[in-house]
């Protein structure tokens, strides 16, 4: 089922809060049109950095993920919700999370539910590693803030998990105060972070 | 899901709010630090098999890019990168070529997945008898041979 | 709708509701979640394996 929010995220060259909507269950469509946005960005940006042989870790890390493969996959399963974030006509951000199936790690939730955040991206054009001047913030922070109210439906309490990449591990540590469980040797090595009841309980007052 | 916060978290927010990267969920493979890949036999086997039917016939990388209408860096990454998955059309261009079916051939070069139990074990036991050296030793030659067959047949 | 569970189906209902802190409703939005997911994938090809990593055996599971 197909539900909106009006929400907010920051224009960061005027700072200034303007209006988006958080899309719960978009279409095929809607994922094809922010890839055929997004798209030619990253392609860009990622030529440049060959063309001047940037070291392989200023690369953005997530260029060749295909979002209309991650929809066609989990389309019509009850445990995967995509949500996205349009605002000024253009996606600004997307998100798959599955509500079944992953289980908490932190020893006071411990194999309790949780909504597991399977994928979470912004726009090339918001993001740093990618451009000099992102367009828009809090794209990552109200897609985190869907993903605790989902967690708060689902009957998991706020309860959430994640594997980020290398370089959003800050954002994850210091901006959403989430537990670092460290590496993962069973996911790429990637850092795992969770979110417990108190921790989502402060992120959405 | 709704989401209802209201302005005043919104602001709170925009105030903490730092530029930053949000990416969650996994390196796209072929973005994989070395370090961190786990390769298995089965992976190995394709970049194998490319290198080792090219050395039968005595091809160059040139020569073989030039046969099967495909990019010579495709054939290099082929070859050397494990985690390299080709498009499907260079694939088929290969399989024609190499006289391979190419149903078998684009399961084990990752790009649909490997559903033939037998197709897997005969991967595996062929990357585990094989290494890309200089001349194919008899050994080599006998893998070589036996994998081919169950590939064209 | 109403669900008629037997008594045993019951006591199990309740127990996951206890351990996994879920209401009954959760729970069974859980159980029909996982039951697709995995029948999707069985419909694929795909098997379902149970893996005991001390012991390093796996076993089919069967899904009817």
């Amino acid at each position: 089922m197909r539900e909106e929010s009006a929400v907010l995220i920051k224009e960061r060259a005027t700072g200034r809060l303007v209006e988006a909507t958080l899309i719960d269950g978009i279409t095929r469509v809607e994922v094809e049109e922010a890839e055929e946005q997004w798209r030619p960005v990253m392609a860009q940006r990622i030529e440049d950095l060959r063309a001047r042989q940037a070291p392989r870790s200023k690369w953005p890390e997530h260029g060749h993920w295909d979002w209309r493969k991650k929809h066609a996959a989990t389309q019509g399963l009850l445990a995967y919700r995509m949500l996205g974030l349009r605002s000024d006509g253009r996606m600004q951000g997307l998100m798959l999370v599955v509500t079944a199936g992953h289980a908490c790690r932190i020893a006071e939730q411990k194999n309790k539910e949780m909504v597991y955040v399977d994928y979470v991206a912004t726009a090339p054009w918001n993001s740093p590693s990618v451009v000099e001047e992102p367009q828009y913030g809090m794209v990552g922070r109200v897609l985190i803030a869907a993903a605790i109210q989902l967690s708060l439906d689902e009957g998991f309490k706020g309860r959430l998990g994640l594997h980020s990449l290398p370089q959003a591990e800050e954002f994850y540590r210091k901006q959403c105060a989430m537990t670092d469980l460290g590496a993962d040797e069973k996911k790429q090595n990637l850092r795992y972070f969770e979110m417990t009841i108190a921790q989502a309980a402060e992120f959405l007052r | 899901m709704r989401l209802r916060q209201n302005r005043e978290w919104y602001e709170k927010h925009a105030a903490l709010d730092q530029p930053a990267e949000i990416a969650a969920g996994g390196f796209s493979l072929d973005q994989l630090p070395p370090s961190q890949v786990d390769v298995n036999e089965a992976d190995l086997a394709f970049g194998r098999l490319i290198n080792l039917s090219r050395r039968n016939r005595g091809w160059s990388i040139e020569e073989l890019s030039t046969r099967a209408r495909v990019e010579v860096n495709d054939l290099v990454r082929i070859e050397k990168d494990p985690h390299f998955v080709p498009g499907p059309r260079t694939v088929y261009q290969l399989a024609n070529l190499l006289g391979f079916r190419n149903d078998r051939l684009l399961q084990l070069s990752g790009n649909t997945k490997l559903r033939d139990r037998r197709l897997g074990e005969n991967a595996v036991k062929f990357a585990a008898r094989s290494e890309p050296l200089q001349a194919l030793d008899p050994a080599e030659q006998n893998a070589l041979e036996e994998f081919v067959k169950y590939l064209s047949e | 709708m109403t669900l008629n569970l037997t008594e045993a189906e019951m006591e199990a209902l309740e127990r996951l509701c206890k351990q996994k802190d879920l209401s009954k409703t959760a729970v069974i939005r859980q159980a029909l979640k996982l039951y697709q997911m995995v029948d999707v994938r069985l419909a694929q090809g795909d098997s379902l394996f149970f893996e005991d990593k001390e012991k390093k055996n796996k076993a089919e599971l069967m899904v009817l």
